[in-house]
């Protein structure tokens, strides 16, 4: 018989029982598929995160009722970034260290997703990000990065082309917020400009936290502008609304998704109901009435929530398409490894959400078919949203 | 609009930065701290009258009655159970940890009670412009201005002509020989923190019109009152009224004819350069201190 001395004995169990320890620790994470859900719950953006928690919850839940996903559970770890980039390093840091997340979605905030696109990247897992900041995804920058949302670029296309052809605009100015979403709008909106060889006659700016733009209004009179586009979050531009509306500014008004935010919607001033922003077709009527996924969509949400369902339900919709697309991945990919998962994503090709037709490559990480935008009104969107789908104007 | 328009609005958002500087005055002048949370105390008014109003049909008067005595039921408690077990010790610096620690616990309260959405108050008046003299002015913004003057006036007269006011100027030069002639101390103090939740309430309700009111306003509120009552000179009254009227209308200066994204720049910086040829600020006193 053998015999084992003491230190070949500790040696041998204390590996045994690093083995068992791992083994338990590959076990655990493969029961669940973690996703790390990164959202303004507080601060300015915080209806955008509110609206994605009211997508998840169900649709992890219908999920995991019908069995899970490639065989594994679905758990959704959300954390609060608080409209704040520093904020969310620090819950990223913590969902991928001590939560070991596969995957992090939401960074709805331009701002926030370019501070945490570096991080994530660096761990090797995709991350989802709904930002329209255009820098934000970049396949050989961030090659785990990927967008579900449109772009500013393509934003600023649709309006500046919109504003042509509806008030024949020469002279547009700008008035966009001071955070790396508004420079973002202003960048793409001056390169849609130059394109056709227009240029702002105008430019100003604000801070989220500012009480009065009547100033900014003031030097915007002077340059008297046909149209004017503005660029920032809701509750901001809803403040925005009124000091035009006191500084009897009148010329149109063009701008961004912010603009269909709760806070704009709820706090704008009534000249800012005839107000434009982009906006995804299908919560628009349009030619043909919205598509029936949108409105048993929207139907089956109002039952969920009633009347505590935010009034963002199109952003929503945005979440259950990015949740839709991920499970699908990981189906193809068959685990949950970073690289993995990311090969899936690159292979999603036409898939039919609520709000566009998606499809991502090796070198395209942005998904939305830039098709799937128009303009409308943007209160008479959100306002009414859950009673009709209104018209393009 | 015009430049005199302008000036109205930055007067009417300085008048309501001198109602919180005036706040944070009063309770300087008891215990030679600085509520940073009087902002925050503003929030709460704001929110709690917004919601009796919309959602549980109060009368507006009703409403602000309402939060003004919360205000000051939160502002003694800040008092009481922040900064009193704390001692009296003027040389130690934990209150600052402690009134930040009530500045988030009430910010982030606010957010768990009435969620994150900005909410905005009824007009007092109007919001629609009205063109007089060739001015476009917010007859909300006359309301703030008067309203302003009108609490800083009232609190002027308080502390000259009544034995409350004479009193509590005391217990503020030396709260030990206030005790020994038989002023009840910690009375004042108390009384001093309730008032300045009053202030805070007045304050939320002015602005609340102007602009909207959510959990992120405290901290902006308690920040530009700051500046104003030390701008003024701290524990000033006349101090916090031309500090708070010099900060709102030099930001509305600023956004206008030097950029908007340098406003707050430009505010802070006329701060700064005041403080370094007046380190006492505008009207602040200098204390002689014997060794």
């Amino acid at each position: 018989m053998t015999r084992i001395d003491r230190r070949q004995f500790l040696t041998t169990t204390s590996a045994l029982a690093l083995g068992a320890g791992s083994v338990h620790h590959v076990g655990a994470q493969n029961r669940e598929l973690l996703l790390g859900i990164v959202n303004p719950l507080t601060g300015p953006g915080a209806d955008l995160g509110i609206s994605a928690q009211q997508a998840i919850d169900p649709a992890i839940e219908e999920v995991n009722k019908a069995g899970g996903v490639a065989g594994m559970r679905v758990r959704a770890i959300y954390r609060d970034d608080q409209s704040n980039p520093r904020t969310g390093v620090q819950v990223v840091t913590e969902l991928l260290q001590r939560e070991r997340v596969h995957m992090i979605m939401g960074a709805n905030l331009t701002h926030v997703a370019f501070a945490l696109a570096p991080v994530i990247n660096q761990a090797k897992i995709p991350f989802f990000t709904m930002a329209t900041g255009d820098a934000v995804v970049d396949a050989e920058k961030f090659p785990y990065t990927f967008r579900i949302n449109t772009g500013n670029s393509v934003e600023a296309e649709k309006l500046v082309d919109h504003a042509i052809r509806q008030h024949a605009m020469k002279a547009p100015a700008f008035l966009v917020d001071n955070t790396a979403y508004g420079q973002s709008g202003d960048r793409a909106l001056r390169a849609a400009l130059s394109r056709r060889g227009l240029q702002p006659v105008a430019v100003e700016t604000f801070g989220l936290a500012d009480t009065d733009t009547s100033g900014q209004f003031v030097n915007l009179k002077k340059a008297n502008p046909d149209v004017l586009f503005v660029w920032g979050l809701g509750g901001p531009l809803a403040l925005v609304s009124r000091s035009a509306e006191r500084a009897g500014f009148t010329a149109p008004v063009y701008g961004g998704f912010g603009m269909h935010q709760e806070g704009f919607i709820k706090l704008g001033s009534p000249s800012g109901d005839k107000w434009s922003a982009t906006i995804w077709r299908a919560f628009t009527q349009g030619a043909t009435p919205a598509p029936e996924g949108v409105r048993n969509y929207v139907a089956r949400q109002m039952k969920i929530y009633g009347d505590k369902l935010s009034g963002s339900v199109n952003i929503s919709a945005l979440w259950d398409d990015a949740l839709r697309i991920t499970f699908e991945a990981v189906k193809r990919a068959g685990n949950i490894q970073g690289d993995s998962l990311k090969a899936a994503l690159e292979e999603t090709r036409n898939f039919q959400g609520l709000i566009s037709t998606f499809s991502f490559s090796k070198t395209n990480h942005d998904g939305f078919d830039a098709k799937d935008i128009t303009i409308a009104y943007a209160t008479n969107v959100d306002r009414h949203i859950r009673r009709r789908i209104p018209s393009e104007n | 609009m015009n430049l005199g328009s302008l000036l109205i609005g930055g007067v009417a958002i300085g008048c309501i930065y001198a109602l919180v500087a005036l706040a944070i005055n009063v309770v300087f002048s008891a215990r030679r701290i600085v509520n940073f949370a009087q902002g925050d105390l503003a929030m709460l008014a704001g929110l709690v009258t917004a919601s009796l109003v919309s959602a549980w049909a109060v009368p507006y008067a009703l409403g602000i009655l309402l939060a003004a005595v919360l205000a000051a039921i939160f502002a003694i408690a800040v008092e009481k159970f922040a900064l009193r077990p704390l001692g009296s010790d003027e040389a130690s610096v934990s209150w600052i940890l402690a009134i930040f620690a009530v500045t988030i616990l009430l910010s982030n309260g606010m957010v768990l009670v009435f969620g994150t959405e900005p909410r905005q108050l009824p007009s007092l008046a109007s919001m629609r412009p009205q063109s007089v003299w060739g001015l476009q002015i917010v007859p909300d913004q006359i309301v703030a201005i008067a309203g302003s003057l009108l609490c800083m006036y009232l609190f002027h007269l308080l502390q000259t002509q009544t034995l409350y006011g004479k009193a509590l100027r005391a217990v503020s030069r030396d709260p030990d020989m206030a005790a020994l002639l038989g002023i009840p101390v910690r009375r004042f103090v108390i009384t001093a923190f309730a008032l300045s939740g009053v202030m805070a309430t007045l304050a939320g309700m002015l602005i609340g019109p102007l602009t909207f009111v959510s959990p992120q306003l405290g901290f902006m509120l308690g920040i530009k009152g700051f500046a104003a009552a030390a701008l003024g000179g701290l524990g000033s009254f006349r101090g916090a009224v031309a500090g708070g009227v010099i900060l709102g209308v030099s930001e509305t200066i600023a956004a206008t004819f030097i950029g908007s994204g340098i406003k707050e720049s430009v505010a802070l910086l006329i701060l700064c350069l005041i403080l370094v040829f007046r380190p006492t600020g505008l009207f602040g006193e200098q204390h002689v201190v014997k060794l």
